[in-house]
């Protein structure tokens, strides 16, 4: 018992030291993504169906914000390192104790869990408290449950299998509690109408408790290639290949796409009704997670990379790889919308296109003005810096709102304009590019 | 092979690299000494086209350094893991070879492989392998194109005693086979098969000069190494 609380003690500090200023730029972010939610709201008659009303899309939106704001956050355990509590002679007692503790944390991304209770008691009062501390406490336990499935099926039965086993499993478990009475969205309704926070709270802790128990895996995780590439021998095509690969392979890359499905699921088992325009929300912040550091997924090789291929062939290929997997991502939330009701629209498909190639875009500026140690690893390795998050989600955002807002003409020149600077400006940086060469 | 002419690089007002200067010749090998951050790293950064000289220039095989031309005839092994890690360690060596420019390179590439024991590695992601591995995984890249020049940065880092032995080998055959080869190591042991021996000392460079030189005068390359940091940095004749 007693290695329990010390483990957990040190995760908390650990996760605390790691994250405090992340704390306070996820609080910034969560107020104005909920302005911008009720924005969504507000102008909502330019891409919702016709009978979706102000007051069913206010919810959608401030519940979707939140569930995008716990993308980072899922499967958890980033600041449990197994090297250094190897090192430091930890007990399964005392990795037990680390592991739930980081359930519950979750290093920053975990803080989101605050800020919501404090703009939801903002916006709606206690009711509005519950609901965002119930949807963020759901969001982890699911990001546990789906970081833990991923880790035994994996290497188990293969990335594809464990994709489409974990999806069905989370799917079926949302479905199965929320018809039962007893399930997330149950709970959020149930959390807005009636004190019954104690079940709330009792069972969301049950399931991180579950989470940490299963939950062993290494932030940087490689899902184990299937089949081996095929590179082409023309230099671009070669590089495009590989970052590709760097991206599809990567465990974090899965369990967006498992999010991009759970999303809608999530919004539709709370009883509202789900609109296509997730799919937009979707593709702004996955692609701001995937793209949040345009050399991501590359440990040290960018440094390599540099010496041998041209600036522009490496910036395209980051860019075409992010906007390749965004587009993926939006076309899954899309999918996922229409199971549960939504009606898709191809004619929505040029929009979709060009919020993922907006907030490729947007992720591309930071990583070659600033680039992080972050850079070399991934967004859930280790949090980004505050400026670098909040910069490249804010852009993202802000295209993505462009791009539904405006006309389709309008939103073309201002994309691509947008993704001609941005290519233009990291190329010109890209020169001598000192900061990346000083990380590795 | 390479002509390195007055090379700098500074990170805003601190000198990394000052003035430096030196020639290696097809065949020839050169070993940069010094303790840490002097510059040796970042020397090799500049040569490679990854970053670029704050002033000076330098040439690879005639064409001006950082062209594709120059790219395509260097083979750079980073002092850091330089691997990526969703790419198996066979999908590494052909990347290589497709940026090279190479076309008969499947057997080159089988020989690397058993000879710097990564045949039980090879179709495992890199983000599996140990340090030591990725130091081989990295050498092996820089070999498998054959390029005719070699920029080496601390490639016995991490390395078992069989693998810095069989790197020697490598380093060796490939000046056999015409290579020019610039090593940074802090091996001085190993250091001993490089032709000559340059040493930085405040960021600046003394030498090269001739390793058998060194050795006669000194005894070792640690001994030569302790005197030339010492004295005033001055180029060789």
């Amino acid at each position: 018992m007693t290695d329990i609380r010390v483990g957990m003690h040190h995760q908390f500090r650990n996760g605390w030291r790691m994250s405090r200023a992340f704390a306070v730029g996820a609080i910034v972010t969560t107020v104005v993504l909920q302005g911008l939610a009720m924005l969504t709201a507000a102008l909502h008659d330019r891409i919702a169906a016709p009978g979706v009303t102000v007051a069913l899309v206010l919810p959608l939106a401030a519940g979707l914000w939140s569930a995008l704001a716990l993308l980072p956050a899922l499967g958890g355990g980033e600041s449990d390192d197994p090297m250094a509590l190897a090192a430091a002679g930890a007990g399964r007692s005392f990795r037990f104790g680390a592991r739930f503790a980081s359930s519950l944390t979750d290093a920053g991304p975990g803080l989101f869990v605050p800020a919501l209770a404090l703009v939801g008691a903002a916006v709606g009062g206690w009711p509005g408290w519950l609901a965002g501390l119930a949807l963020a406490w759901n969001g982890l336990a699911c990001g546990q449950l789906s970081g833990a499935a991923s880790a035994i099926l994996v290497t188990r039965i293969g990335p594809t299998a464990a994709l489409i086993t974990v999806s069905a499993v989370i799917l079926a478990s949302a479905t199965v509690l929320a018809a039962s009475g007893i399930g997330p969205g149950a709970w959020w309704l149930a959390a807005t109408t009636a004190p019954v926070y104690n079940l709330v709270l009792v069972v969301t802790g049950l399931l991180a408790l579950l989470g940490a128990w299963a939950l062993n895996r290494p932030a940087e995780q490689v899902v184990r290639p299937g089949r081996t590439l095929r590179i082409p021998s023309h230099a671009f095509a070669a590089v495009l290949v590989t970052t590709l690969a760097g991206v599809s392979r990567s465990v974090m890359a899965r369990s967006t796409i498992v999010t991009a499905v759970l999303t809608p699921l999530l919004v539709r088992s709370a009883g509202q009704e789900v609109t296509t325009s997730i799919a937009f929300f979707v593709t702004a912040a996955a692609a701001a997670v995937l793209g949040a550091n345009g050399f991501a997924y590359d440990g040290g090789a960018p440094v390599w990379l540099l010496g041998k291929v041209p600036r522009l062939h490496l910036l395209a290929a980051r860019l075409i790889t992010t906007f390749l997997w965004a587009f993926a991502l939006a076309l899954v939330a899309a999918g996922s919308a229409a199971l549960v009701g939504a009606a898709p629209s191809l004619t929505l498909l040029p929009q979709l296109a060009l919020a993922a190639l907006g907030a490729a875009a947007a992720g591309l500026v930071p990583s070659a003005i600033r680039p992080t140690t972050t850079d070399f690893n991934s967004f859930r390795a280790q949090p980004a810096p505050v400026a670098s998050a909040i910069g490249t989600l804010g852009r993202s955002v802000a295209l993505t709102t462009v791009v539904l807002f405006t006309p389709l003409a309008v939103s073309v020149v201002v994309v691509l304009a947008y993704t001609a600077f941005a290519i233009a400006h990291a190329r010109w940086v890209l020169r001598d590019p000192v900061a990346l060469a000083a990380l590795a | 092979m390479l002509d390195v002419r007055g090379l700098s690089r500074s990170y805003g007002r601190h000198v990394i690299v000052q003035d430096v200067s030196f020639a290696v010749e097809a065949g020839r090998m050169l070993a940069l000494l010094g303790p840490n951050g002097c510059g040796k790293s970042t020397t090799l950064k500049v040569l490679s086209g990854a970053i670029e000289a704050t002033a000076g220039t330098f040439t690879v095989a005639g064409s001006p350094g950082g062209s594709d031309i120059a790219r395509r005839a260097t083979g750079y092994v980073p002092d850091t893991r330089g691997v990526f890690p969703r790419l198996t360690g066979g999908e590494h060596l052909e990347l290589a070879a497709r940026l090279h420019g190479a076309r008969d390179w499947r057997a080159r590439a089988d020989e690397l492989i058993e000879r710097l024991e990564l045949d039980e590695a090879v179709d495992l992601p890199a983000a599996a392998y140990s340090h030591g591995q990725s130091r081989r995984l990295s050498m092996a890249m820089a070999l498998v194109a054959r390029p005719p020049l070699l920029l080496v940065d601390e490639p016995f880092d991490g390395v078992d005693v069989q693998g810095v032995e069989t790197i020697t080998d490598l380093l060796v055959e490939s000046r056999a086979d015409g290579a020019a080869i610039v090593l940074t190591t802090h091996l001085l042991d190993a250091a001993v098969i490089a032709d000559e021996v340059a040493v930085f000392r405040h960021h600046a460079l003394s030498g090269p000069h001739p390793t058998g030189d060194l050795l006669a005068e000194h005894g070792t390359l640690q001994q030569a190494w302790k005197h030339l940091a010492t004295t005033p940095a001055a180029p060789a004749p």
